[in-house]
């Protein structure tokens, strides 16, 4: 009689990280997870007896490993209708789209380990991420699978989709399926709108206030920038967008604010909708006007 | 003789290189380098800095590979050297192992040698001192 996964703990857990079996899933994942089952989704990985056998010899003694091609979707089926803990590997998100393209069905998707490469975006130390890497992210939450970007179990998630229906109530559905769709502005919506900065003593109801800033930093909207504007516009219930030239992101996701491309002299439209939008709006004209500084 | 690569998550190989130094002298880097692999590193870039760094050190007498954690990156990808060089890989890397290093090194020139004398000391080397107080033979 296989054990049930631990309540509270996803199973099957599916992960990316190009190290496959390696210290920090054998030390930290299948502990965190309570997995008694580690399959390895790599075509690559099956064919490697040496790798094969290291890892056999590496994981805990009561935790079954299993090998199988990413695009097998019928040995994966079988190996997931267990019932007991399992925890998934892929190599890349390539090898996650072709198991998808396959027919395997990936609610959520950790992303915990893409090297550094030419032309990668660096979204914590363990995670690079390539134009194609998001193009592929793309698809995939296309078909519903949510991203949690983190390397290690304790490390906070880096939420790159905030916008997304399920972690914003206040985000309306029209403007998250706008941006989901491709990032352009979601029509005008049924709220007053006043332009501007926020004025003491505004009522909280939800409002959509539209206003610009202009990049001054030297060098631009830069990645360590966009991390900080993204944490300091999450602080707000309001769904916020910038954008440049009429492509509109979100402002709570790093990843859509470094597409902006905002080098120094760039002007962009900020549009915030929801309760507090007036103070989202003057905290961003605050931030850029302060050439990005954080305020207590 | 046998050349040595140190090959470790982070510095931890290159620290515990200069920690033995200082206490039984250093090896010169002819003979012991270190190879740090970062986070950020794929696979191949760390396969390349090993490779690299077992040709700078490479004898006749092959090489010893010292990985910090069996299971760990660096220690797969240097296993996968085993099988076409003369080059050998012991895991869990230590200081104890460092400093038996240097004496062992003039002592034996045979890889296989060198690396399960390593490994026994290393393992001897890791003790609960309290079962050596008891006199606890099974457990010390």
């Amino acid at each position: 009689m296989p054990e049930p996964p631990p309540p509270g703990l996803p199973s099957p857990f599916f992960r990316v990280d190009a190290r496959l079996v390696h210290s920090a899933v054998t030390n930290a994942w299948i502990p965190h997870l309570q997995a008694k089952r580690l399959v390895v989704a790599s075509e690559r990985f099956m064919h490697n007896p040496l790798r094969r056998a290291l890892a056999a010899h590496s994981i805990p003694e009561d935790v079954k490993l299993f090998f199988v091609r990413e695009d097998d979707a019928t040995s994966l089926g079988t190996l997931l209708a267990s019932g007991e803990a399992t925890l998934v590997l892929f190599e890349t998100l390539a090898a996650v789209s072709r198991a998808v393209e396959a027919g395997v069905d990936i609610g959520a998707l950790n992303l915990g380990h893409v090297p550094a490469g030419p032309h990668r975006t660096p979204i914590c130390p363990a995670v690079h991420l390539a134009p194609s890497d998001f193009v592929l992210i793309d698809r995939l939450k296309a078909r519903g699978v949510s991203i949690d970007v983190r390397t290690l179990p304790d490390d906070g998630t880096l939420d790159l989709w905030p916008l997304a229906p399920s972690s914003s109530a206040e985000s309306s559905e029209e403007g998250a399926a706008a941006i989901e769709s491709g990032g352009f502005l979601p029509p005008p919506a049924d709220v007053p709108v006043s332009s501007g900065s926020a004025r003491v003593g505004e009522p909280e109801m939800p409002r959509r206030v539209e206003s610009s800033v202009t990049v001054v930093n030297e060098r631009g909207l830069h990645l360590r920038v966009a991390h900080m504007l993204a944490q300091l516009v999450s602080r707000f219930r309001s769904s916020v967008l910038l954008g440049r030239d009429g492509r509109f992101v979100n402002a709570k996701s790093l990843l859509g604010l470094t597409t902006l491309g905002a080098a120094r002299g760039v002007k962009l439209s900020v549009i915030a909708e929801g309760v507090d939008a007036s103070k989202a709006v003057a905290e961003i004209e605050r931030f850029f006007s302060s050439d990005f500084e954080v305020s207590a | 003789m046998i050349g040595i690569v140190v090959v470790s998550h982070g510095r931890l190989g290159q620290v515990l290189l200069e920690t033995a130094a200082e206490i039984v002298g250093p090896l010169p880097t002819s003979v012991a380098v270190s190879v740090a692999v970062a986070r950020s590193q794929s696979v191949e870039d760390i396969g390349q800095d090993i490779r690299r760094a077992v040709a700078a050190v490479d004898q006749p007498d092959g090489v010893l590979i010292l990985a910090d954690a069996f299971g760990g990156t660096a220690a797969n990808i240097a296993s996968e050297l085993v099988l076409n060089q003369k080059v050998d890989v012991v895991t869990g890397c230590n200081l104890p192992m460092l400093l038996k290093l240097k004496s062992a090194l003039v002592e034996t020139s045979d890889l296989t040698t060198l690396a399960r004398c390593l490994k026994d000391y290393a393992q001897r080397n890791v003790v609960v001192a309290s079962d050596i107080l008891r006199g606890d033979a099974k457990h010390a």
